[in-house]
């Protein structure tokens, strides 16, 4: 989507003014999200018709309260708005707020307004208020502010198309304010002149914030930030005492502003509803009862109804696998098709079905505000941690997929507290590990009841989850001794009153979180395994061959039918391939952990993506697929310990693998994402080694006390 | 020792004198937290965990240390 010749309009608004109903309004499927170069900021763009003969590109910037931000993601907001020769330098700006918070929505819209960009301001929510031809008198704010002014709402899509007219006008007639509502002083003034040498806009106002920001502004050069730190340092221009003059001194204009805008002075948002659903929902004691009993029901409905689509999706790409093998025949490329390609490609579908389901629900609870007071309850443990209120959107995030969970942490103000959150997020059981406990927890107890009802496999399951949350907590809090930071951390939250969903915001925020999964997962499990396809498909020389041949012998004389030689030769073959000798290559490392060469071979395979383990063990017990979790269970259950009469898999060795793989760092997608994120490789490579270090200590403690 | 809005029981209302200059001040502000407001602490996190204060028209969560910046008249 070539952007460059539309008109740019930006959409900026205070977090919770109702701005992404707008964008979803006005965009609606012409749109698309990426980041914003060189951070992790989240861009969403999208191109719309104003009327027939005017387009428009609509960007949709982070939620921000002022020009003095906190976060990263006010941070691109400021980037932008004092860099006009930067790509995304708006022609004009739509400005959002919410009628029932106007004296503090106001605030972010003058300081735009003095940086004398063009505006249309609009006001939103105006259905939450009774009359409000009568009640709500923009005028007196057109006073204030000489910009068009739009009434509107997102939830009924009142008055939209009157305002899409009026962006028309506004892009044929760019109006752009003359007399600033903030009156720079002698003290900033003299700053200002003192930087004239080094940068000089027109605008007094973009100079000051400049000025006052330069030290971690993108566009601002090195040499640049040098000579402005000099003259900020002589004017006092960089203390939070500017700040605080500035933002009182507008909201001293902005107050006569509301009281003759609002007609009467009565409290407008109703908070009835909220205080009452707070009162249980906050209370010290109900609250976290009700958000655990909230995950539970989550967990429950996306084990029991993703089921289903799961099976469909893994019957689809079995028949299309074995369709292209009977198209294409029996050669490498349709190998490199079916094992390869097809496979990575439905082990990236497969967990559509749950991290949807997850993703709708999380949005639900988000759109509809319970979420901030998951934040608000949750944060005191949560800061002893290291970690903030906002860490649990991510850590619940992570039991479906740490990916959209790394990315979840963009909201979290103070760096420390973002770095810790990443760190730990892996260790949260996420659905891949699923289908590998499902497979190995059988060979630790039998599927019996225990005291009744409790059936006791469903008990190991619930173990392995809480290790992993257990060791999450713990590592956090060694991290927090560890990591030394100059900045404090915060949490000042927003609660905003509980309002049904928008059903359209949902529906894009979680069509976001699938798609960065599918994109960024996918594209990491794809390769990872067309390069497993030629691991194990290919080995040195001749090796594969005679290994070949040594199978069909083999079944010649022990009369194999034929599916029984085939699934011989790919055992064979597998064990002599480049994997194989990679497995046997470590199987002393994993000998004191109780584990043999093939089990090796599974913990390569499935370094890139978890759930590739249940397929490898598939084709080492030769087993033609892996749909039949019975046979490969009973194979494996057969399996003895090379030199012994016992078993392989008793419940020790089982229990030391588990525990590998609830720690260990086994997805590629998720260190590329880590590395994405913190633009570090010291955070990625301490994420990898860390996670591995545990997997490893953690099986051969395990297994050397219980052996 | 001034009063904060730390020092409130809980239902308890009271009115912003002024803030502290701290790092987040221009934040507390830009979330309508300005002098002479009126602020009710109406109940506390567990755990030793945030304040639940309403502000106004609306709800904020804070952390502790940012509330004692806070101070009341």
């Amino acid at each position: 989507m070539a952007t460059s010749n539309f008109t740019k309009i930006a959409l900026i608004g205070n977090p919770n003014s109702g701005k992404s109903s707008l964008f979803n309004a006005l965009t609606g499927l012409r749109q698309q999200t990426s980041n914003f170069p060189g951070v992790t900021v989240e861009k969403k763009e999208g191109i719309f018709k104003l009327d027939d003969n005017i387009s428009v590109s609509l960007l949709d910037l982070p939620g921000c309260y002022s020009l003095f931000p906190n976060s990263s993601d006010e941070k691109i907001v400021v980037n932008i708005l004092t860099n006009p020769n930067g790509d995304f330098y708006p022609d004009l700006v739509l400005y959002v707020l919410d009628i029932n918070h106007l004296e503090r929505h106001l605030l972010l819209a003058s300081q735009i307004y003095d940086l004398q960009i063009p505006m249309v301001l609009v006001v939103n929510m105006i259905d939450t208020i009774d009359n409000h031809e009568e009640n709500i008198k923009i005028d007196a704010i057109k006073e204030f502010m000489n910009v068009d002014i739009v009434k509107i709402s997102t939830k009924t899509g009142y008055n939209i198309d009157h305002l899409k007219q009026v962006l028309s006008q506004n892009i044929l007639d760019i109006k752009y304010s003359t007399s600033p509502i903030y009156h720079i002083n002698s003290k900033e003034k003299a700053g200002i002149n003192a930087m004239k040498e080094v940068i000089n806009y027109d605008n007094e106002y973009l100079n000051k914030i400049i000025l006052h920001h330069h030290n971690w502004l993108s566009h601002i050069s090195p040499s640049q930030k040098i000579n402005l730190s000099a003259i900020s340092d002589i004017s006092g221009f960089q203390n939070i005492n500017n700040q605080i003059n500035e933002t009182m001194a507008r909201f001293q204009s902005i107050n006569p502003i509301v009281q003759k805008t609002l007609k009467s002075s009565k409290n407008y948002s109703d908070l009835s509803v909220t205080d009452r659903i707070d009162a249980i929902v906050t209370h010290k004691i109900a609250g976290p009862i009700i958000f655990f009993l909230i995950l539970f029901f989550v967990f429950q409905a996306i084990f029991s109804w993703a089921q289903a689509p799961m099976e469909w999706i893994e019957n689809v790409f079995a028949y299309m696998g074995g369709y292209t093998k009977y198209v294409l025949g029996q050669g490498w490329i349709a190998n490199l098709l079916t094992d390869g390609i097809l496979a990575g490609l439905s082990g990236v579908l497969v967990f559509v079905p749950q991290i949807t389901l997850l993703f709708l629900i999380i949005a639900i609870l988000e759109e509809s505000g319970y979420m901030s007071r998951a934040v608000y309850l949750f944060d005191g443990i949560f800061k002893r941690f290291g970690m903030n209120g906002r860490s649990i959107v991510a850590l619940v995030s992570s039991g479906a997929c740490a990916v959209p969970a790394i990315m979840s942490t963009r909201t979290i103000g103070s760096w420390k507290e973002r770095i810790i959150t990443i760190m730990v997020s892996p260790l949260i059981s996420c659905s891949a590990r699923l289908p590998v406990y499902a497979l190995l927890v059988a060979f630790v107890v039998p599927d019996i009841k225990v005291w009744g009802f409790f059936n006791a496999q469903g008990l190991v399951f619930m173990g392995l989850y809480l290790a992993g949350i257990m060791m999450a907590f713990i590592v956090a809090f060694i991290l927090d001794r560890l990591i030394k930071t100059e900045y404090k951390s915060h949490l000042l939250i927003e609660l905003p009153i509980y309002k049904p969903p928008i059903i359209k915001n949902i529906f894009y925020s979680v069509k976001e979180k699938v798609w960065a999964f599918i994109a960024s997962a996918g594209k990491v499990i794809m390769i990872i395994s067309i390069v497993l396809w030629f691991l194990s498909s290919f080995g040195p020389g001749d090796r594969l061959e005679k290994a070949e041949n040594e199978a069909i012998s083999f079944a010649k004389t022990n009369n194999y039918s034929e599916e029984a030689t085939d699934n011989l030769v790919a055992s064979y073959k597998l064990e002599n391939s480049f994997a194989g000798i990679l497995g046997k290559t470590i199987e002393p490392a994993i000998k004191p952990l109780g584990f043999d060469w093939k089990i090796g071979i599974a913990l390569i395979t499935s370094f890139a993506a978890r759930e590739v383990f249940v397929g490898t063990m598939a084709t080492i017990y030769s087993i033609g697929s892996a749909d039949d979790d019975m046979t490969i269970r009973e194979k494996m259950k057969a399996e003895l310990r090379p030199g012994t009469q016992k078993p392989l898999y008793d419940p020790v060795t089982s229990l030391s693998l588990l525990i590998f793989y609830v720690f260990a760092m086994q997805c590629m997608s998720t260190l590329a994402v880590t590395l994405k994120e913190t633009n570090s490789w010291k955070w990625t490579l301490i994420q990898l080694g860390y996670l591995t270090a545990l997997a490893y200590f953690g099986s051969l403690i395990f297994y050397q006390i219980f052996s | 020792m001034s009063k904060s809005i730390l020092d409130l029981k809980i239902g308890e209302v009271g009115f912003i004198k002024a803030l502290s200059e701290e790092e987040l001040t221009s934040k507390i502000l830009s979330l309508g937290l300005l002098p002479n407001t009126r602020v009710q602490y109406v109940r506390r996190a567990p755990f030793g965990g945030a304040l639940y204060i309403k502000v106004n028209d609306h709800v904020i969560g804070i952390r502790p240390e940012e509330a004692i910046q806070i101070k009341l008249t």
